[in-house]
Formats: C-alpha cells, structure tokens, sequence
C-alpha cells in the first residue's frame, strides 16, 4: 500500500504538469487582461505597455508559462496584479479555511441525512417513504442555490431574524464559537441540499445493486435479520460507489461554493476563484489551479484507498 | 478628502452599477462643539442637535477595494476608503467647484498666466503616526507619478505639471506646461502621502508596497485598522486629526458582492448605508426603509447611459441614419420601465448638473414616422421580411453591453423591441466585462452598437471621449470626428474665463447633439440608504463618503 | 441490451420439448417490466408532454415570446395571462413553452455527449486496468481540475453562447463523473465470475465489455445520466446568473428563473420564479422516474 501511494504520487507530477499547461494556455486565450481592469482608462497606451512588460504579459505564451513554472516550483505563486503586491499564497491562506469549513460541514451534513435514507429507500423499494424521498431529494436538485440562498435569507435572516444574513462572523464582535456556527448553518443547509439530493440517489441504487445478491439473499433466507445483513454485508459493498462520489466530490470543494460564497457575503476560494478570473488575475488563478489539482490528486488517492478497503476484491 | 476617482480627467467607464465615487473635503460646518450649547435653555436647541461622538458606521459594498494609495488604486471602493485615510490639497463643493474646504490648502492662487498655481497648507496636519504633513511631502507626493519609473493607473493626470516646487515649509508651486482649465479640480484632489515612510522605497517598487495594503498612513479623519479580504475594511476615527476629531468612532466598509443579498442585509440593519441602489429596486427599499430605521437620499448622478454605435460601419457614418435611431427609440418608456421612472432623457454627455451644460440642443423626440422616413430617404427600403434593406444589406446590428448591469441588459432587450418598429434588427449580445473593455481597445473595435455608461468627470470637458485624436489611441472608440468640434475642443481647454468656456462647451454640445454622435439615453439618478439618525450628511453626486467626518449619528 | 446469463439459444430450445409457449422476447421483458412501474409510467408521460409542448410551442403559445408590453409588467396569473408576466410584460406560459426547447435540448445533448465520452472512458480504464487505465484516468483529473469557469468564458466568448456551444462546452465538461463512475464498477465487475468464465472462452473484449459488464452496470450510468440532465438544466441557470448563458430575448428555464433571481421580483412577484423552476423539478423527477423504470427494466437479476 505505501509503495502504491508512492507511485501515485509520483502520478501527480504529470498530471500537474498537463493541468497547468492547459489551464494556462486556456486562461490566457481569454480576450482582455488585468491591465484593461486594472488601468485607468485615460491611461496611454505606452503607459500600459510598460505595466505589461514589467510583468512580462507581452511575452509569448510559452515563456510566460515556464517562467510561471520555474517560481512555482520554488513555492512562488507570486503577486496579485490586481492587489498588487499581496502575495497570491496570502490571499488563498486568508480564505481556504473559510471554504474547507463551510465544505466539510455542509459534505457531512449531506451525508449523515442521505444515507441513512438511501438506504432505507433501497430497503423498501417503492414504498411511501421511497417516494417521499425520491421526491425530495430531486427537488433539493433542482433547487437551484442562487435561488435558495436568497429565500433562505429572506425568510431566516429578514423576516425572522434567526440567523445572521451573510458573513463568517458578527462584525466587531469578539470571537465565538457559537457565532462562527450560527452563520454557518444556512449556507451549509444551501449546498448541503444540493449533495444530498445526489447522494441519497446514489446510495439507493447502489444498495438496490447490492440487495440483490445471491450472498445477501443467501443470508436473508437464512434467516438473519434483515437489519444486520443489509448494515453488515450490504453497506459495505453498496459503499463503492458512494466512496467514488465522495472523491469525486473533493475537487468541487475549491469551486463549488462560489455562488453561495457569494450570495452569503463568505470569504471563501469559490469566490476569490470567480473574482480573479473576472479580473483576469493570472497569478490567483493559477494557484488556484493549482490546489484543484492538488485536490484532485488527493481525491483520487482517497478513494482508491477506501475502495480498498471496502472492497478486497479490487488488486492494485 | 479626495480619492482618486473624481480626478477623473475626463469621463471614466462606468464599469459597474456603482458609479465611481468622489471627493470631498472635510472642513466646512464648524461643528460648533464646545460653545454656548449649555448656555441657551432655549427648546429649539437642544443637545439633540449637536453633533454626538460615537458610534459604528457600516457600509455596504458589492466591490472589494484593491489597495489604499491613490496613485496607484483606481476603483471605486478603494477612492471610499481613501477618501477616509488621506487628505488632499482641495476638495470641490456640492457643485463641483474646486474649493480649500475640505482640502489641505489653506490659500490657493493661481497666477494670471494661469501657468503657475500656489497653495499654501495648513501648519497642523499630522500623520496618523504623528509625524507632521508639510511641503516636502506634497512635492513628494507629485513627484511620484512624474517619474518615469511611476508604473501606477494615474499618469496622466499629471502630464500637463512641469514641476512642483516647496517654497517654505507650508507653500508650494506648481508650474504647469501649458494653461489646462481642469488643473485645480483634477490634480490636486490626490491624497497627500507620507515621505518619511515612502521617501526610500524606489518609485518602481511602490506599487507593489506593503504600505499600500498592511500600513496605509495619511492624514485624515480615520485611521487604518484591518482589511480583511473579502470580508470588510475598518477604519477607526483620528482623535489628533488637525481639523478635529471625526464623529464616529468608526466606519467599516462591509463587502457583500450580491447585489440582491445588500439589500436583504439592509434591511436586516447588517448595513446600515449603502449608494448604489439599482433604480429598479429603489421602491422594495423604500417599501422597508422605515421598518428598518433607513432613510432614502437622492440626487442626480454625475453620469450618463447611451447607445453607441461603430462609426467605421458605413451605415453609421450618415448623420440622418443616427439621428433617425434617436427618433425611432422612446427614451422615455426606458426610463420609466427599466429605471423605474428614476432619471431623466439625455441630449448632450454632460450632466444638468455641471456648470457648462446646456440645455438648448436640437432634440430628437420618439417619432416612429419620422424615423421611418428619414431612414427610407437614406434609402433603407424594408425588406421581405420587414426589416431595412439598402444595397442588398440588410439593417441589423449586434448590440453589446456588459454582463453584471440587469439595468443595461434591460435596455438591450426593449431597444430590441422598439427599433423593431422602424425594421432595424437588433441581436442582443451580453458579453464579459473584460472581454468587452477588450473589444473597445483601441485597434480592436470589435462592435457594432454598445450600450454604456460614462462616469463624468467634475470638469466638464469633452474631448477625452469625442476628439478625434482620441480615435488612435484613446476613448473616442466608436471612431466619431468633427473636425470643427475638434477646433472648439482644442480652445475650449486653453480658456481660464469660466464664463466664456462655458459658451464654447455648449457649442459643442449643440455640435454633438446634432450629429447624434451617441444616442444619449439618459442621466440616472442614484439612491442612498442611510440610518435615519444619521446627521451632516450631504449628497454629493461624486462622493458617497462626502464630508464623512461630519456624520454622526442621533441618539434619542 | 443481451445479457448471457439469460440468454436461451435455439438448442436449449429444442433439446427442452417441455417449453410450450415461445419464451418473451427481451423487448417484451422490457416493457413488461416497465409499465409495471407506475411511477415510470408517469414520468413518461409527464416527459412526453413536456418535450411536445416545447416542440409544438409556436402552435399552443398565446402570444410571442419577446412581444414585450410594458403596461403588464409582473402581472399574476389570470385568464388573459395563465402564469402571469415577467419584468417587460412577456407572457410567462409562452416563454416557459420556449424556454423549455433550449433547456431540453441542451440537457438532451450535453448528457448524451457526456455519456458517450463519459461510458467509453471509464469502460476501457475499468476493464484494462493497468497502464491505460492510469493514462486515461490522468485525463480524466486534468480535466476535472481545468477551471472550467474559464473554459466557458473563452468558449462563451470566443463562439458566442449558443445552444450548440453550451452543449459542447457542458458535455466537455461533465462527463468526468459518469467515466469514473463506470470505471468503478467495471473494476469490481471485472473479477466477477462470469467475466472471468467469458474471458477463459475467449470472448472478444468487446463484447464483454458491452454485452457483459457493461449491463450490469447500467443501474449507475443511468442514476448518474437522469442527475446529470437536471444538472446541465441548472448549469445553464447557473452561467446565466454570471451573464455567461443564452443571450436575451431567447428564453431558457435557466434564464427565467435567473431574471426572477432578484429581491424586488422575489418580493413584489414571486410566482415568476415558481413556474421555471416547477418546470426544472418536473423535468428532473420525470428524468428520474424513467430512469428508476429503466433500470429495474434492463436489470438482468430483477427477471422474474
């Protein structure tokens, strides 16, 4: 196993490289560029020359990138062009925690409901409780979050007053736990939904895959309890899949929550993400890119591991 | 105090809905403060009515600033800051003229050459550090963008300075290389910058201080406290400012990037002020604005909307076919849907509210009939298919504008709707903010019609946007020319008698107006919410934070 | 689809004189099974009448999708306008019929094209293994990992945002799922005992790759294709909200609901954004309903 971590590791260092280069090669062929955002309008055109060549946008594509390479390598991100000289890393630093608590809180909250009812559905097949799921899991899919941000505030925040509208924390206020979870929850709920959806289907038709076999029938007829072998046996292999869903859903971390960062005033990547590529901030998108792949990667490796560990079966 | 954007030379884009904010200064009202308000027992004046120390003061943003050095910033959201942080030589009144209220001079003259100006500072303003503000830092503060290493947003606003020279300790000269009727009102609204701090730091590298973004320091009514990104800016009162304290204790700048949740916290009282209310939304606002302790201040807006279209199209170049579009769109049904009947129909690109507009220009009302003949004498014949038609070209253009702006789509698709009517097909087309800036580069010029907005300036000239040495390499993308406008353009600019200028921009302005060189939509007018108890506040159209200083806040 | 755990040859046939009756048909299996399932049933339908109204809705649309009439902004639904107007006064119910012909069809081609790329990928990597799966997997993370933010701007701008562009760009960019998912199950169906016996009889890879993993694995592919066409619906509403999606007047599900996105609308009209995205939830469960039809259907364990 540890040697297999090894090799994929080292995996990653083409991929990282093919990400990059067509990311950046994409990125840069995007009409417009930071100084058209960034200057002045009244500004001269040689005056803008001058600012593109001290960041070297004028030279050719190709240069640009390995010259972007070789500072990366070194762990230099370099500097916004737009925030001009705040580090690229700062910026990240100051909002990756931001997303991964708002990610991980709202990842497990889908969890924790969804399974349970996917398997409960998949257990009980086209019952009352199957369809009222089914039903509401689509419509947490098809509630698109713009939308349900906004209602959530409206509703919560406006009218009742229940929770903050927007924002990591109560401005000006000393710290507080219960303050920093207060303004988490409707956010959390707002892309939990949408993951919840999605997972409750995929447990369903996993465990229904898995119900299905002879072992778990075998057992059945046996006369185990249902309860024990569908947990016991059929858990463990409906998993797979959702195992896969849950790598899958690593890399999302990074750019998934940029509308709702942004309809909850949160400090997050997704929103910085958007931002720079607006502003065509090369160097933040970049490193941006960069830590998706580093997410990917991850992800990945996080998954074949469980499926490992979830399915002997399966030899590397 | 000024911040940068209201330096604007001329007209700036308005990129966003927000329009770039502006200046202001400081000093006017005396706050009475410490005099006879115990003496008079009379009822009128009570205590309630003097100004009040304290208190927090949050303001919405849907941008988030860059950087706090107005050489080097040029967005709106970092002027407001600045505007807050440093403090400049003049400051301009409601009306727009360059005054030294609110501004760091104390005496200003200028010589009757009109080429060199003296302005003589305050001995008392300091430092947020404490040290004292004088002459050497002005001339410093003018050498920086000079320089030929200057690499900032701000050049040239100050190409026309020849030198800027210390006389004594609180005078300096600035002698100009040629008479610019702007001067006063455009280049010495920069906030003045510390030399103790940046005087060693190569101008090449300023840019890229951490002065501009961990330790801004001016000499203005608050002090810098935090930034956090993405998340607000504080900044906290200046208890030694030279001219007296600020009322608040301290503003944070709330930086909230959906337009619809800003107002959903306005009206939880998350935000308790916020100016760039999109005049659809303007009667939701005040639908809850008294629920929620707001109150509503408006005015016109120093800017105006249009609709441009590519000169170098052949189609464009008649002056009747332009004139005709005018007449075929009903301006005011714009106004009234998209704008919620909050502005008013534009006929020339200068505000009501400057001093040089002119009100007496030929006028192209809604007239569908008109335009339809004026458009079959330019020999547009409608088609099979109902739309125009001449040598075998069919009448249809592609009108652009920015993405983000609802108001400006909007006008899009009802533009769509009424040029229908005359046969002219237009294909709306929503396009990424820097992809559009992109197809107006100059050299580029990829678009047929546009629909924009520009920010004006204080100082009403024309030229940067319909010269036609702008054409080349500067603002006058759709590519018009009036070699006779040019003429007055040029003239305009060298007079220093205000009256007489005035004369002459009105001309152009009847010259512009004629030639439809855009179709003027309209002039928004823009919409503040501010606590109901919130007192000395003025608006100003160019400075949302106008006067800040004198705000303060009622207690019952 | 044939499945060889079922499958009855002529021999069998002759050698078994007792069968009477000529065995179903796969076909008949199929539907038989199907119309069993009331809810797919119903989805069906649901489905068929939302595709005929979007097809036939130049014949069934009372007014004109972009005939604007600015007196009746943001009417509510009444007899001269059954689902009321939006902010320019455009009947809603028209612009639903029309909206739904982009929507649909955008969802239709996206999630065809991401299914094709998407079953081809994962089918090869999961069966092969080895070294073409880490190849064809590595693609499959760098094209997760391109901001695909970016790659919509540059299409958007450089190809203008038409629905055949959107297609493209949503079926480039969402197949990843379904291609690691089918790799998924191809690696633990791969050492299954059926594909093994196959294998040592010298089936081409081929046909045990369509013919005998890829059935069962058809339950996933097709849960993930019935989620994925709600989501390339919401996208689009998704790149709408950024100013990136169809252009206006041209109306989508996505770009209604995103127009209604606004705190005066939600305030003042808030039936406008109901109806759009109603429709969005009746297409996915419609999608989803059929989809849990199909699959039971195709289901080769689920016989008798």
């Amino acid at each position: 196993m540890a040697s297999y971590i090894f090799r994929r590791t080292l995996m990653a260092i083409p991929l990282l490289l093919g990400i990059t280069i067509l990311s950046f090669a994409i990125i840069k062929a995007a009409p417009g560029g930071p100084v058209s955002m960034l200057m002045d309008p009244t500004m001269k055109p040689s005056d803008r020359e001058k600012f593109e060549e001290k960041y070297g946008l004028n030279d050719p594509v190709h240069v640009q990138y390995f010259k972007w390479l070789g500072n990366m390598v070194k762990g230099d991100f370099g500097n916004s062009l737009i925030k001009r000289g705040v580090p690229v890393s700062e910026l990240i630093m100051n909002r990756l925690p931001n997303t991964l608590l708002l990610m991980v809180v709202s990842t497990l909250l889908a969890a924790l409901i969804a399974i349970p009812f996917g398997i409960y559905s998949a257990m009980r097949p086209y019952s009352k409780l199957d369809y009222t799921v089914t039903v509401g899991s689509f419509l947490g899919i098809a509630t698109p979050g713009f939308w349900f941000g906004l209602m959530l505030i409206m509703f919560f925040s406006v009218k009742f007053a229940w929770f903050p509208t927007g924002g990591v924390a109560t401005l000006n206020a000393p710290f507080s736990i219960w303050d920093r979870i207060h303004h988490l929850i409707l956010p959390a709920i707002v892309l939990a939904t949408a993951d919840m959806a999605a997972l409750t289907r995929y447990t369903r038709s996993s465990m229904l895959d898995v119900l299905k076999q002879d072992y778990i029938r075998t057992a059945l007829s046996k006369g185990f309890k249902e309860k024990k072998v569908v947990l016991k046996h059929g858990l463990r292999n409906g998993m797979i899949p959702i195992v896969t869903l849950f790598g899958l859903m690593l890399p999302s971390f990074i750019g998934g929550a940029a509308i709702t960062e942004k309809i909850f005033a949160w400090p997050g990547i997704g929103s910085l993400f958007i931002d720079s590529a607006f502003q065509r901030d090369y160097p933040v998108i970049m490193a941006l890119t960069v830590v998706s792949a580093i997410f990917v990667v991850i992800g990945n490796l996080l998954a074949d591991i469980l499926y490992a560990i979830f399915d002997p079966r399966i030899e590397y | 105090m000024k911040k940068s954007a209201w330096l604007l030379i001329s007209l700036m884009l308005v990129l966003s809905m927000f329009l770039a904010a502006c200046s202001g200064g400081q000093k006017t009202n005396e706050p009475a403060k410490e005099t006879e308000k115990e003496e008079t027992p009379a009822a009128e004046g009570t205590a309630n009515d003097e100004p009040q120390v304290g208190g927090d003061l949050i303001i919405g943003s849907t941008g988030s600033p860059t950087m706090f050095n107005p050489l080097f910033s040029n967005d709106a959201s970092s002027s407001d800051i600045e505007t807050m942080l440093y403090d400049s030589l003049m400051g301009s009144d409601l009306e727009f003229n360059p005054v030294t209220d609110g501004g760091l001079a104390e005496k200003y003259e200028a010589s009757e050459d009109g080429l060199t100006f003296t302005i003589k500072i305050v001995e008392n303003a300091k430092f947020h550090d404490g040290e004292p503000l004088d002459a050497d830092d002005v001339v410093f503060t003018y050498n920086i963008p000079l320089s030929p290493d200057y690499d900032g947003v701000r050049k040239s606003y100050f190409e026309n300075i020849d030198k800027v020279e210390k006389i004594d300790q609180y005078t300096v000269k600035f002698t100009l290389k040629q008479v610019d009727a702007q001067f006063p009102v455009v280049s010495l609204g920069f906030g003045i910058l510390p030399e103790h701090i940046l005087g060693d730091v190569p101008i090449a590298d300023m840019g890229e201080h951490e002065f501009n973004t961990k330790t801004p320091i001016g000499s203005g009514p608050f002090k810098f406290e935090e930034w956090k990104d993405g998340e607000y800016v504080k900044v906290v009162a200046n208890e030694d400012y030279w001219d007296g304290r600020p009322n608040l204790d301290s503003v944070t700048y709330k930086i909230v990037p959906d337009a619809n949740a800003i107002l959903a916290q306005l009206q939880a009282g998350d935000i308790h002020y916020y100016a760039g209310i999109a005049q659809p939304d303007v009667p939701t606002v005040e639908s809850f604005a008294d629920a929620a302790n707001l109150r509503l201040e408006s005015g016109l807006a120093l800017s105006y909307t249009f609709l441009g279209f590519n000169q170098r199209d052949p189609k464009f170049q008649d002056k009747s076919v332009r004139q005709a579009i005018t007449h075929a769109i009903d301006r005011t049904a714009i106004v009234e849907n998209v704008m919620a009947g909050l502005g008013e129909v534009a006929h020339v690109p200068e505000s009501p509210l400057s001093w040089a507009y002119n009100p007496d220009v030929p006028k192209f009302e809604y007239d569908v009939e008109k335009a339809k003949k004026m458009l079959a004498d330019a020999g547009w014949k409608p088609g099979a298919d109902g739309i125009l038609e001449k040598d075998g070209e069919k009448f249809s253009v592609e009108v652009k504008t920015n993405q983000g702006n609802k108001v400006r789509e909007d006008i899009v698709v009802i533009l769509q709707q009424q040029l229908k009517e005359v046969g002219i097909e237009i294909i709306p087309q929503i396009v990424e903010f820097s992809a559009l800036i992109a197809d107006i580069d100059p050299g580029v010029w990829n678009f047929e019609g546009i629909v924009l907005g520009w920010s004006l300036g204080i100082d009403p000239d024309p030229s940067g946007i319909f010269h036609t040495k702008e054409i080349e390499k500067g603002l006058n993308f759709t590519g018009y020319s009036n070699p006779e406008l040019d003429k007055l353009m040029d003239e305009q600019l060298q007079e220093l008698d205000k009256e007489k200028r005035k004369e002459m921009i009105g001309k152009i302005q009847q010259g512009l107006a004629e030639d439809q060189a855009y179709t003027f939509l309209y002039y928004p007018e823009e919409f503040r919410a501010l606590p109901k108890n919130l007192e000395g506040y003025e608006f100003h159209a160019k400075d949302q934070m106008y006067h800040i200083k004198d705000w303060w806040l009622k207690t019952e | 689809m044939s499945q060889s755990n079922v499958e009855i040859s002529q021999e069998e046939l002759q050698l078994n004189p007792h069968l009477k009756e000529k065995p179903d048909t796969l076909t008949r299996i199929f539907f038989r099974k199907f119309f069993k399932n009331k809810l797919a049933v119903i989805g069906s339908i649901l489905l068929f009448i939302i595709i005929m109204a979007a097809v036939f809705a130049p014949l069934i649309a009372p007014y004109s999708y972009e005939q604007q009439n600015l007196i009746d902004k943001l009417k509510p639904p009444s007899s001269e306008y059954w689902l009321g107007t939006d902010r320019y006064g455009r009947d809603i119910f028209t612009r639903l019929l029309y909206g739904g012909r982009v929507s649909l069809l955008v969802g239709f081609g996206a999630v065809l094209g991401a299914l094709i790329i998407g079953v081809s990928f994962g089918a090869l990597a999961g069966y092969y293994g080895g070294i073409i799966d880490a190849i064809l997997m590595r693609v499959v993370d760098i094209v997760i990992s391109i901001p695909s933010f970016f790659l919509l701007i540059t299409i958007v701008t450089i190809f203008k945002p038409s629905v055949g562009n959107l297609i493209l760009i949503f079926a480039l960019t969402s197949w990843t799922s379904t291609a690691r998912l089918v790799r998924g199950e191809f690696l633990t169906l791969r050492s299954r005992e059926f594909v093994l016996a196959s294998k040592t009889i010298g089936t081409k890879s081929y046909k045990i790759i369509f013919s005998h993993i890829l059935p069962n694995a058809m339950g996933p592919i097709i849960v993930s294709a019935t989620l994925l066409i709600g989501g390339v619906i919401l996208a689009e509403a998704a790149l709408s909200y950024f100013g990136l999606g169809i252009s206006p007047p041209t109306p989508t599900w996505g770009n209604m609901l995103q127009d209604a996105q606004n705190y005066t609308v939600m305030l003042t009209a808030p039936w406008y954004p109901f109806f759009p995205g109603l429709l969005i939830l009746l297409t996915v469960l419609s999608f989803n309903f059929i989809g849990d039809g199909l699959r039971d259907a195709l289901d080769p364990k689920s016989l008798d």
